[in-house]
Protein backbone atom coordinates (compact mmCIF):
# COMPACT_ATOMS: atom_id res chain seq x y z
CA UNK A 1 0.00 0.00 0.00
CA UNK A 2 1.54 3.29 -1.13
CA UNK A 3 0.53 6.53 0.57
CA UNK A 4 1.46 10.07 -0.48
CA UNK A 5 1.06 12.80 2.14
CA UNK A 6 1.28 16.47 1.26
CA UNK A 7 1.86 19.40 3.59
CA UNK A 8 1.41 19.74 7.31
CA UNK A 9 4.01 19.86 10.03
CA UNK A 10 4.29 18.06 13.37
CA UNK A 11 1.01 16.27 12.95
CA UNK A 12 2.05 14.90 9.56
CA UNK A 13 5.39 13.89 11.03
CA UNK A 14 3.83 11.69 13.70
CA UNK A 15 1.28 10.40 11.21
CA UNK A 16 4.08 9.33 8.88
CA UNK A 17 5.95 7.57 11.69
CA UNK A 18 2.81 5.75 12.68
CA UNK A 19 1.95 4.68 9.13
CA UNK A 20 5.50 3.49 8.44
CA UNK A 21 5.54 1.46 11.65
CA UNK A 22 2.39 -0.23 10.40
CA UNK A 23 4.16 -1.29 7.23
CA UNK A 24 2.89 1.25 4.71
CA UNK A 25 5.10 2.76 2.04
CA UNK A 26 4.90 6.49 2.69
CA UNK A 27 6.08 9.45 0.61
CA UNK A 28 5.92 12.97 2.01
CA UNK A 29 5.83 16.18 -0.01
CA UNK A 30 6.51 19.41 1.82
CA UNK A 31 7.54 22.86 0.64
CA UNK A 32 9.34 23.72 3.88
CA UNK A 33 13.04 22.75 3.78
CA UNK A 34 13.40 22.49 7.55
CA UNK A 35 10.45 20.15 7.84
CA UNK A 36 11.77 18.06 4.93
CA UNK A 37 15.14 17.74 6.61
CA UNK A 38 13.58 16.60 9.86
CA UNK A 39 11.46 14.09 7.98
CA UNK A 40 14.39 12.59 6.14
CA UNK A 41 16.58 12.35 9.23
CA UNK A 42 14.01 11.01 11.65
CA UNK A 43 11.69 8.87 9.58
CA UNK A 44 12.11 6.19 6.98
CA UNK A 45 9.67 7.76 4.56
CA UNK A 46 10.68 9.11 1.17
CA UNK A 47 10.75 12.90 1.22
CA UNK A 48 10.23 15.23 -1.74
CA UNK A 49 10.81 18.91 -1.09
CA UNK A 50 8.62 21.18 -3.17
CA UNK A 51 5.15 22.44 -4.02
CA UNK A 52 2.81 19.44 -3.89
CA UNK A 53 0.37 21.14 -6.26
CA UNK A 54 2.99 21.17 -9.03
CA UNK A 55 2.50 18.17 -11.35
CA UNK A 56 6.28 17.82 -11.71
CA UNK A 57 6.69 17.35 -7.96
CA UNK A 58 3.83 14.87 -7.76
CA UNK A 59 5.47 12.93 -10.56
CA UNK A 60 8.76 12.87 -8.60
CA UNK A 61 6.93 11.59 -5.57
CA UNK A 62 5.57 8.68 -7.59
CA UNK A 63 1.95 9.77 -7.48
CA UNK A 64 1.21 7.44 -10.40
CA UNK A 65 1.80 4.43 -8.15
CA UNK A 66 -0.02 5.80 -5.11
CA UNK A 67 -2.99 3.92 -3.71
CA UNK A 68 -4.03 6.89 -1.63
CA UNK A 69 -3.11 10.57 -1.52
CA UNK A 70 -3.78 12.84 1.44
CA UNK A 71 -3.61 16.66 1.16
CA UNK A 72 -2.96 18.22 4.56
CA UNK A 73 -1.87 21.78 3.80
CA UNK A 74 -3.33 24.75 5.65
CA UNK A 75 -4.83 26.14 2.44
CA UNK A 76 -8.14 24.79 1.16
CA UNK A 77 -7.58 25.85 -2.48
CA UNK A 78 -4.23 23.98 -2.38
CA UNK A 79 -5.81 20.84 -0.94
CA UNK A 80 -8.61 20.93 -3.50
CA UNK A 81 -6.21 21.44 -6.39
CA UNK A 82 -3.83 18.69 -5.23
CA UNK A 83 -6.64 16.16 -4.86
CA UNK A 84 -8.19 17.02 -8.21
CA UNK A 85 -4.82 16.84 -9.92
CA UNK A 86 -4.12 13.46 -8.32
CA UNK A 87 -7.46 12.16 -9.56
CA UNK A 88 -7.29 13.57 -13.06
CA UNK A 89 -3.64 13.39 -14.06
CA UNK A 90 -2.29 10.65 -11.81
CA UNK A 91 -5.35 8.42 -11.53
CA UNK A 92 -4.89 7.97 -7.79
CA UNK A 93 -7.80 5.75 -6.71
CA UNK A 94 -8.41 7.43 -3.34
CA UNK A 95 -7.83 11.04 -2.36
CA UNK A 96 -8.47 12.70 0.99
CA UNK A 97 -8.41 16.42 1.77
CA UNK A 98 -8.05 18.35 4.97
CA UNK A 99 -10.80 20.94 5.17
CA UNK A 100 -9.55 24.03 7.02
CA UNK A 101 -12.67 26.14 6.64
CA UNK A 102 -15.86 24.11 7.18
CA UNK A 103 -17.74 26.56 4.92
CA UNK A 104 -15.80 25.10 1.95
CA UNK A 105 -17.31 21.64 2.41
CA UNK A 106 -20.08 22.22 -0.14
CA UNK A 107 -17.61 23.54 -2.73
CA UNK A 108 -15.28 20.54 -2.35
CA UNK A 109 -18.16 18.10 -2.65
CA UNK A 110 -19.64 19.81 -5.69
CA UNK A 111 -16.22 19.75 -7.34
CA UNK A 112 -15.84 16.01 -6.78
CA UNK A 113 -13.69 15.77 -3.63
CA UNK A 114 -15.93 14.00 -1.16
CA UNK A 115 -13.55 12.42 1.35
CA UNK A 116 -12.84 15.26 3.73
CA UNK A 117 -11.29 15.67 7.16
CA UNK A 118 -13.46 18.35 8.62
CA UNK A 119 -11.11 19.20 11.49
CA UNK A 120 -13.25 21.94 12.98
CA UNK A 121 -16.22 19.63 13.11
CA UNK A 122 -14.21 16.70 14.51
CA UNK A 123 -12.69 18.87 17.25
CA UNK A 124 -16.05 20.39 18.03
CA UNK A 125 -17.58 16.94 18.42
CA UNK A 126 -14.69 15.80 20.62
CA UNK A 127 -14.97 18.86 22.84
CA UNK A 128 -18.71 18.40 23.19
CA UNK A 129 -18.31 14.70 23.91
CA UNK A 130 -15.76 15.44 26.61
CA UNK A 131 -18.28 17.55 28.42
CA UNK A 132 -20.00 14.29 29.20
CA UNK A 133 -19.84 12.31 32.42
CA UNK A 134 -17.47 9.38 32.79
CA UNK A 135 -19.98 6.59 32.41
CA UNK A 136 -20.18 7.33 28.68
CA UNK A 137 -17.27 6.32 26.50
CA UNK A 138 -17.31 7.55 22.95
CA UNK A 139 -16.18 4.70 20.79
CA UNK A 140 -16.26 6.38 17.43
CA UNK A 141 -18.14 8.75 15.19
CA UNK A 142 -18.59 8.00 11.54
CA UNK A 143 -19.58 10.01 8.45
CA UNK A 144 -18.00 13.17 9.86
CA UNK A 145 -19.87 12.91 13.11
CA UNK A 146 -23.31 12.17 11.72
CA UNK A 147 -23.49 8.85 13.55
CA UNK A 148 -22.11 8.25 17.05
CA UNK A 149 -21.22 4.95 18.63
CA UNK A 150 -20.74 5.06 22.38
CA UNK A 151 -20.87 2.92 25.46
CA UNK A 152 -22.86 3.55 28.62
CA UNK A 153 -22.19 1.57 31.81
CA UNK A 154 -25.25 0.92 33.96
CA UNK A 155 -24.59 1.71 37.63
CA UNK A 156 -26.72 0.67 40.62
CA UNK A 157 -29.00 3.72 40.23
CA UNK A 158 -29.71 3.30 36.52
CA UNK A 159 -33.40 3.47 35.73
CA UNK A 160 -33.26 0.67 33.19
CA UNK A 161 -32.11 -2.04 35.64
CA UNK A 162 -34.41 -5.03 35.51
CA UNK A 163 -36.28 -3.60 32.54
CA UNK A 164 -36.76 -5.15 29.11
CA UNK A 165 -35.28 -3.26 26.16
CA UNK A 166 -38.72 -2.86 24.56
CA UNK A 167 -40.07 -1.11 27.69
CA UNK A 168 -37.33 1.46 27.90
CA UNK A 169 -38.77 4.21 25.73
CA UNK A 170 -35.60 4.68 23.76
CA UNK A 171 -35.67 7.67 21.42
CA UNK A 172 -36.45 6.86 17.80
CA UNK A 173 -33.03 7.47 16.25
CA UNK A 174 -31.10 5.15 18.57
CA UNK A 175 -30.46 1.42 18.73
CA UNK A 176 -28.71 -0.71 21.30
CA UNK A 177 -26.02 -2.53 19.33
CA UNK A 178 -24.62 -4.84 22.01
CA UNK A 179 -24.64 -5.55 25.71
CA UNK A 180 -21.31 -6.55 27.27
CA UNK A 181 -21.96 -8.56 30.40
CA UNK A 182 -19.24 -10.39 32.37
CA UNK A 183 -17.07 -10.83 29.31
CA UNK A 184 -19.96 -12.03 27.18
CA UNK A 185 -21.45 -10.21 24.22
CA UNK A 186 -25.22 -10.20 23.93
CA UNK A 187 -26.99 -8.72 20.92
CA UNK A 188 -30.04 -7.23 22.61
CA UNK A 189 -33.57 -7.85 21.42
CA UNK A 190 -36.85 -6.50 22.77
CA UNK A 191 -36.99 -9.10 25.55
CA UNK A 192 -33.39 -8.67 26.75
CA UNK A 193 -33.26 -7.61 30.40
CA UNK A 194 -30.61 -5.18 31.61
CA UNK A 195 -28.53 -5.56 34.79
CA UNK A 196 -26.15 -3.49 36.87
CA UNK A 197 -22.65 -3.42 35.39
CA UNK A 198 -23.88 -4.00 31.85
CA UNK A 199 -21.96 -2.06 29.25
CA UNK A 200 -24.39 -0.96 26.57
CA UNK A 201 -23.06 -0.08 23.12
CA UNK A 202 -25.41 2.49 21.58
CA UNK A 203 -25.58 3.67 17.98
CA UNK A 204 -27.46 6.94 17.52
CA UNK A 205 -27.53 10.38 15.98
CA UNK A 206 -25.15 12.59 17.96
CA UNK A 207 -27.79 15.12 18.99
CA UNK A 208 -29.89 12.61 20.91
CA UNK A 209 -27.11 11.26 23.14
CA UNK A 210 -28.64 13.15 26.07
CA UNK A 211 -32.05 11.53 25.50
CA UNK A 212 -30.51 8.07 25.29
CA UNK A 213 -28.62 8.67 28.51
CA UNK A 214 -31.83 9.84 30.17
CA UNK A 215 -33.71 6.73 28.98
CA UNK A 216 -31.03 4.33 30.24
CA UNK A 217 -29.94 6.06 33.43
CA UNK A 218 -33.03 8.04 34.43
CA UNK A 219 -31.05 11.22 35.01
CA UNK A 220 -29.34 13.98 33.10
CA UNK A 221 -25.91 13.24 31.62
CA UNK B 1 -22.65 42.79 -19.91
CA UNK B 2 -22.12 41.81 -16.31
CA UNK B 3 -18.48 40.91 -15.67
CA UNK B 4 -16.86 39.78 -12.40
CA UNK B 5 -13.10 40.05 -12.02
CA UNK B 6 -11.46 38.11 -9.20
CA UNK B 7 -8.02 39.46 -8.30
CA UNK B 8 -7.28 43.17 -8.46
CA UNK B 9 -3.56 43.10 -9.21
CA UNK B 10 -2.12 44.94 -12.18
CA UNK B 11 -3.85 42.80 -14.81
CA UNK B 12 -7.21 42.57 -13.04
CA UNK B 13 -7.36 46.28 -12.32
CA UNK B 14 -6.22 47.25 -15.80
CA UNK B 15 -8.92 45.10 -17.38
CA UNK B 16 -11.53 46.43 -14.95
CA UNK B 17 -10.68 50.00 -15.92
CA UNK B 18 -10.96 49.24 -19.63
CA UNK B 19 -14.25 47.36 -19.32
CA UNK B 20 -15.74 50.01 -17.09
CA UNK B 21 -14.73 52.67 -19.61
CA UNK B 22 -16.52 50.70 -22.30
CA UNK B 23 -19.71 50.84 -20.27
CA UNK B 24 -19.85 47.28 -18.88
CA UNK B 25 -21.11 46.44 -15.39
CA UNK B 26 -18.00 45.37 -13.51
CA UNK B 27 -17.51 43.95 -10.02
CA UNK B 28 -13.94 43.47 -8.78
CA UNK B 29 -13.18 41.09 -5.92
CA UNK B 30 -9.92 41.05 -3.97
CA UNK B 31 -8.86 39.72 -0.58
CA UNK B 32 -6.97 42.93 0.11
CA UNK B 33 -9.04 46.15 -0.03
CA UNK B 34 -5.75 48.08 -0.48
CA UNK B 35 -5.40 46.66 -3.98
CA UNK B 36 -8.44 48.60 -5.20
CA UNK B 37 -6.10 51.60 -5.39
CA UNK B 38 -5.04 50.18 -8.76
CA UNK B 39 -8.47 51.12 -10.14
CA UNK B 40 -8.70 54.42 -11.99
CA UNK B 41 -10.69 57.41 -10.80
CA UNK B 42 -13.11 56.81 -13.70
CA UNK B 43 -13.90 53.25 -12.65
CA UNK B 44 -17.67 53.12 -12.09
CA UNK B 45 -18.07 49.47 -11.07
CA UNK B 46 -18.26 47.93 -7.62
CA UNK B 47 -15.55 46.49 -5.41
CA UNK B 48 -15.91 43.65 -2.90
CA UNK B 49 -13.14 42.81 -0.48
CA UNK B 50 -13.00 39.21 0.63
CA UNK B 51 -11.86 35.70 -0.22
CA UNK B 52 -12.76 34.86 -3.82
CA UNK B 53 -13.20 31.18 -2.92
CA UNK B 54 -15.89 32.01 -0.36
CA UNK B 55 -19.22 30.74 -1.67
CA UNK B 56 -21.14 33.35 0.35
CA UNK B 57 -19.14 36.21 -1.15
CA UNK B 58 -19.67 34.89 -4.68
CA UNK B 59 -23.40 34.63 -4.03
CA UNK B 60 -23.33 38.18 -2.76
CA UNK B 61 -21.62 39.21 -6.00
CA UNK B 62 -24.48 37.46 -7.88
CA UNK B 63 -22.05 35.28 -9.79
CA UNK B 64 -24.93 33.26 -11.23
CA UNK B 65 -25.94 36.39 -13.19
CA UNK B 66 -22.48 37.03 -14.66
CA UNK B 67 -21.85 36.85 -18.41
CA UNK B 68 -18.11 36.62 -17.84
CA UNK B 69 -15.92 35.78 -14.89
CA UNK B 70 -12.22 36.61 -15.17
CA UNK B 71 -10.00 34.94 -12.56
CA UNK B 72 -6.62 36.56 -12.29
CA UNK B 73 -5.09 36.30 -8.80
CA UNK B 74 -1.39 35.42 -8.37
CA UNK B 75 -2.21 31.98 -6.97
CA UNK B 76 -2.86 29.15 -9.39
CA UNK B 77 -4.70 26.96 -6.91
CA UNK B 78 -6.98 29.78 -5.82
CA UNK B 79 -7.64 30.56 -9.49
CA UNK B 80 -8.49 26.93 -10.18
CA UNK B 81 -10.95 26.82 -7.30
CA UNK B 82 -12.69 30.08 -8.23
CA UNK B 83 -12.82 29.19 -11.95
CA UNK B 84 -14.42 25.83 -11.19
CA UNK B 85 -16.90 27.41 -8.80
CA UNK B 86 -17.86 29.91 -11.53
CA UNK B 87 -18.20 27.21 -14.20
CA UNK B 88 -19.54 24.20 -12.32
CA UNK B 89 -21.54 25.74 -9.47
CA UNK B 90 -22.68 29.15 -10.74
CA UNK B 91 -22.92 28.02 -14.40
CA UNK B 92 -21.27 31.14 -15.80
CA UNK B 93 -21.22 30.90 -19.62
CA UNK B 94 -17.69 32.25 -20.08
CA UNK B 95 -14.89 31.81 -17.57
CA UNK B 96 -11.41 33.16 -18.26
CA UNK B 97 -8.56 32.13 -16.01
CA UNK B 98 -4.93 33.11 -15.66
CA UNK B 99 -2.33 30.38 -15.15
CA UNK B 100 0.91 31.39 -13.47
CA UNK B 101 2.78 28.08 -13.65
CA UNK B 102 2.51 26.70 -17.21
CA UNK B 103 2.74 23.09 -15.96
CA UNK B 104 -0.69 23.60 -14.43
CA UNK B 105 -2.34 24.49 -17.74
CA UNK B 106 -3.19 20.86 -18.40
CA UNK B 107 -5.37 20.80 -15.28
CA UNK B 108 -8.06 22.67 -17.21
CA UNK B 109 -8.11 20.29 -20.18
CA UNK B 110 -11.46 18.73 -19.25
CA UNK B 111 -13.05 21.98 -18.08
CA UNK B 112 -14.91 24.38 -20.31
CA UNK B 113 -12.89 27.44 -19.28
CA UNK B 114 -10.48 29.60 -21.29
CA UNK B 115 -6.94 29.43 -19.99
CA UNK B 116 -4.36 32.18 -20.36
CA UNK B 117 -0.74 31.61 -19.47
CA UNK B 118 1.24 34.89 -19.55
CA UNK B 119 4.57 33.03 -19.36
CA UNK B 120 3.76 30.78 -22.28
CA UNK B 121 2.51 33.71 -24.37
CA UNK B 122 5.67 35.66 -23.57
CA UNK B 123 7.96 32.77 -24.41
CA UNK B 124 6.12 32.14 -27.67
CA UNK B 125 6.51 35.79 -28.60
CA UNK B 126 10.23 35.67 -27.82
CA UNK B 127 10.65 32.54 -29.90
CA UNK B 128 8.67 34.01 -32.79
CA UNK B 129 10.73 37.15 -32.68
CA UNK B 130 14.09 35.33 -32.65
CA UNK B 131 13.26 33.21 -35.68
CA UNK B 132 11.83 36.18 -37.58
CA UNK B 133 15.08 38.10 -37.02
CA UNK B 134 16.96 35.23 -38.57
CA UNK B 135 15.05 35.70 -41.77
CA UNK B 136 11.81 33.82 -41.11
CA UNK B 137 12.67 31.02 -43.53
CA UNK B 138 14.37 28.94 -40.83
CA UNK B 139 10.99 27.92 -39.35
Amino acid sequence: MRIVLIGGNDLTFYLVKDLISKGYHVTVINSNHQICERFSVESKGLVVCGDGSDPVILEDAGAHQADILVALTSSDPDNLFICQLAQKQFKVPRVLALLNNPANKETFQQLGITSLFNVTQILSILVQQNLWVEDITNLMSIENGRVSIYQIVLDEEARSLGKLVKDMNLPKNAVLGAVLRKGEVIIPKGDTELYEGDKIVVISLPDIQAEVYQALMGREG
Amino acid sequence: MYIIIVGCGRSGAHLANILSNRGEDVVVIDKDAESFRHLSAEFTGFTLSGDGTDMELLRQAKMDMADYVVVTTDHDNVNAMVAQMAKCIFKVPDVLVRVVNPTKEKFYADLDVDVFSPIRVLVEKFEENIYQEKGGGSK
